[in-house]
C-alpha cells in the first residue's frame, strides 16, 4: 500500500515535471517571439532615400545640362526632352522592379530661363521646358507641402513681418484684391484712408516696405486692419456708407442707379462682364469685403497727366493717360509677388486672374492697378514664389505616402557667352512596402 | 490529516504563484510590444530618412565654375581677369553676388560668400567688399564618426597659392 501511495507520487510527479517543461518552453516562445518583434519593429523599417533620390536625380539632370561648366545648348532643342532619360544616363530598372514602370514614381521638370539679374530669382524669359515622368506627384508634392510654417524664412523676412494672423481660420477669405492709390507717397494715402474711416490689410510702399496691421505706421494706425477682419476696400459704397442709390453723389459723378443685383438676388447681365462695363452706368459687385485680403500699391496711377518730373518722367501713355510705370518700382513689385505668394498659399487661393484681381474688375468706376500693371508676369513671379514657399524642408521627414523632391537652380553660360537660369525640379513618390 | 491538507494547501499556493507569474509575464512582454511598437512607428521611416551630403552643392558648383566661365568687361573670362587682377572687379564682384546670393541665400541661412584667398596667408576670416566677412563652417559630428562640415567649402585653383573659395553656410533648409 505504501509502495502504492509512493509510486502514484513519483507519477504525479514525473506528469508535473513534464507540464512544467512544457510550460517554460511556452513561456520561452512568447518571450523569444515578442522580442523578435520589437527588435523588427522598432529596427525593421525601411530607410526613407528618397530625398537622397531627389537630390541625386537633380545632380544628374544639372550634370546632363552642362558640359565643363558650359551649357549644353542641345537642351534648347524642341525634341531635347524626347529620350531624356536615355540621354541624361537615367534608367529606373532598379525601380522597375517594384513596379515604377507602372506607377511612375518620379517627375521632374526642368525650366531653362534666360538670365535677368533686375528679377528676384535671376529668371528671365522661359526658353524651354522639359518635363519627364508622372506629373501628378508635382500636385501632391505641392498639396502636401502647402501650410503657412513653410513661410518661415528668412528670406521673406520682409512680408513676414508685415503678416499678421496666421491661420485665424475666422472667415473664408478666396480672393485677393489689388489696389493703387493714386498718389505718391504711403504717409498721405495712409492719412487719406484713415480720414476716410475706410481700411485695407496692406500697403506696400515704393520701396518695398510693407504697412499693415502688424507694422503699422506711427499715425493713422487704424488704416490697416488684420487679416482675419474684413476691411472695407471693395465695398460698393463711398467712404463707410453702402452706396444704394445715386442721390448721394453730386450729378456731376453722371451716376445713373443700377442696382447691380436684381429683385431675383442675380448679377445684372450689364454687370456680369465688368471688362466691358456699360457706358453710362456704373455697376458694382458687392460683397468682396467680406472674403477677400486688400493690398494697396502706392502709386499715381492715371495722374500723371500735366505733372512733370518726378515718377512721372518714366510714365507710360496708356487708354488716353500717362500711368506711373510699375517697372519703375522693382521692390515693389517684388514685396508685392512674395505677400501675394504668401497669402495665396495660406488661404489656397489660386494664382489666376479670376481669384488675384484688379478693384476695376468689381466697380467699374475704378481703374486700379491701371493698364500698366504686369499681370501675366507678376503671376508667373507669384507662382514661382509660392513654389519655393511651399517647397519641402529637407530634412525628409514628409509622410511615407507623401511624394519627396527639392526645386534647386544654378546658373550657367553657354560658349557664346549667353547666361542662363536652370531651374529643376525632382521629385519621387511614395515608399512601396519591402521595398 | 495535516500532512495531506499541508500538501494540497502547498500545490494550491504554489499553482496561483505560476498562474500570476504567468499572467505578470504575458502583461510585461504585452506592454513592451506596445511601446516598442509605438517608439517603432514614432522613430521609424520618417527619422530614418537618409538625407543628402550637405558639405557639396552640385548646382552651386555649376553656378561658380559658369559665373567664371562668363565674359567679363574686357572681353575675357572672369577666370583670367581674377587670375590678373588677384580681387573682384566691380562689375564681377557685383555679378558673384547677385548669383550666389539670389539663387542660394534662401537655404543656406548661416551666409553665402565668394572670394578669393591666398592659402599662403593664414586668416582666421575672408571679407570682401561684395559678401562681407565669410561665414564660419562648423564641424559636426555625425553617426559612426563622420565629420562634417556644416556647409559647402569650395576651392578653384587661380595660380600659385590663390584660389576662388566659396562657402555655403548653414544646412541646406527651407
Amino acid at each position: 500500500m505504501q509502495d502504492k501511495k509512493q509510486f502514484g507520487a513519483f507519477v504525479r510527479s514525473k506528469r508535473g515535471d513534464k507540464v512544467l517543461s512544457i510550460y517554460w518552453f511556452l513561456i520561452l516562445f512568447i518571450v523569444t517571439g515578442a522580442v523578435i518583434y520589437m527588435a523588427s519593429s522598432f529596427y525593421g523599417t525601411p530607410y526613407d532615400v528618397r530625398m537622397l533620390e531627389s537630390h541625386e536625380l537633380g545632380n544628374q539632370i544639372a550634370n546632363c545640362l552642362t558640359s565643363n561648366g558650359y551649357f549644353n545648348d542641345n537642351a534648347l532643342d524642341s525634341n531635347f526632352d524626347e529620350n531624356i532619360l536615355s540621354r541624361c544616363n537615367l534608367n529606373f530598372n532598379v525601380e522597375d522592379n517594384y513596379g515604377w514602370t507602372n506607377k511612375s514614381e518620379y517627375y521632374f521638370e526642368v525650366g531653362i530661363y534666360g538670365y535677368n539679374k533686375g528679377s528676384f530669382n535671376l529668371l528671365g524669359p522661359q526658353l524651354a521646358d522639359i518635363r519627364a515622368g508622372n506629373p501628378n506627384l508635382k500636385t501632391t508634392w505641392q498639396l502636401s507641402t502647402t501650410s503657412g510654417e513653410s513661410a518661415v524664412s528668412g528670406f521673406f523676412s520682409n512680408v513676414l513681418s508685415a503678416v499678421s494672423n496666421f491661420f485665424t481660420g475666422k472667415r473664408k477669405i478666396n480672393t485677393i484684391v489689388i489696389h493703387t492709390t493714386d498718389g505718391s507717397s504711403a504717409s498721405g494715402a495712409i492719412e487719406t484712408i484713415a480720414k476716410k474711416d475706410i481700411n485695407v490689410h496692406y500697403m506696400i510702399d515704393r520701396n518695398g516696405y510693407i504697412y499693415s496691421s502688424a507694422q503699422p505706421p506711427a499715425q493713422f494706425a487704424n488704416a490697416f486692419v488684420p487679416e482675419d477682419q474684413a476691411a472695407s476696400h471693395a465695398g460698393c459704397g463711398i467712404g463707410s456708407s453702402a452706396l444704394t442709390s445715386c442721390s448721394s453723389l453730386p450729378a456731376s459723378s453722371g451716376c445713373i442707379d443700377k442696382n447691380p443685383i436684381n429683385s431675383n438676388g442675380i448679377l445684372d447681365a450689364k454687370c456680369q462682364n465688368l471688362s466691358n462695363p456699360p457706358q453710362s452706368e456704373w455697376c458694382c459687385i458687392p460683397g468682396f469685403n467680406s472674403n477677400s485680403i486688400g493690398i494697396e500699391l502706392v502709386n499715381l496711377g492715371p495722374l500723371c497727366t500735366g505733372i512733370n518730373g518726378g515718377f512721372c518722367e518714366n510714365s507710360v501713355l496708356l487708354d488716353g493717360y500717362k500711368w506711373e510705370n510699375f517697372s519703375n518700382s522693382p521692390d515693389q513689385m517684388n514685396s508685392l509677388s512674395t505677400l501675394v505668394a504668401d497669402i495665396a498659399l495660406r488661404y489656397k487661393i489660386p494664382v489666376d486672374r479670376d481669384h488675384i484681381i484688379g478693384h476695376y474688375q468689381i466697380t467699374t468706376y475704378k481703374t486700379d492697378p491701371g493698364p500698366d500693371f504686369p499681370w501675366d508676369s507678376f503671376l508667373k513671379e507669384v507662382k514661382a514664389k509660392e513654389l519655393i514657399l511651399s517647397a519641402p524642408s529637407q530634412s525628409g521627414t514628409g509622410d511615407k505616402n507623401l511624394p519627396q523632391g527639392e526645386m534647386r537652380s544654378f546658373y550657367t553660360v553657354d560658349r557664346n557667352g549667353n547666361q542662363y537660369v536652370v531651374q529643376v525640379l525632382a521629385i519621387i513618390g511614395k515608399v512601396e512596402k519591402n521595398v | 490529516m495535516s500532512n495531506h491538507f499541508f500538501e494540497r494547501r502547498g500545490q494550491v499556493a504554489e499553482t496561483t504563484t505560476w498562474i500570476f507569474a504567468t499572467v505578470a509575464v504575458v502583461i510585461i512582454v504585452l506592454v513592451s510590444v506596445f511601446v516598442s511598437s509605438f517608439l517603432g512607428s514614432k522613430n521609424g521611416i520618417n527619422q530614418k530618412a537618409i538625407i543628402a551630403d550637405k558639405s557639396s552643392d552640385v548646382f552651386a558648383e555649376n553656378s561658380l565654375t559658369s559665373f567664371l566661365l562668363t565674359k567679363g568687361d574686357s572681353g575675357n573670362s572672369i577666370y583670367k581677369e581674377l587670375q590678373a587682377n588677384g580681387a573682384f572687379s566691380n562689375s564681377n564682384g557685383n555679378l558673384a553676388k547677385s548669383i550666389l546670393t539670389s539663387l542660394y541665400g534662401a537655404y543656406y541661412k548661416d551666409g553665402v560668400y565668394v572670394g578669393i584667398v591666398d592659402l599662403s596667408n593664414k586668416v582666421n576670416f575672408e571679407s570682401n567688399d561684395y559678401f562681407g566677412r565669410s561665414p564660419v563652417l562648423t564641424r559636426k559630428y555625425q553617426p559612426g564618426n563622420v565629420v562634417a562640415l556644416n556647409g559647402v567649402n569650395s576651392y578653384v585653383y587661380l595660380e600659385g597659392t590663390k584660389f576662388v573659395h566659396m562657402i555655403l553656410a548653414g544646412s541646406y533648409s527651407r
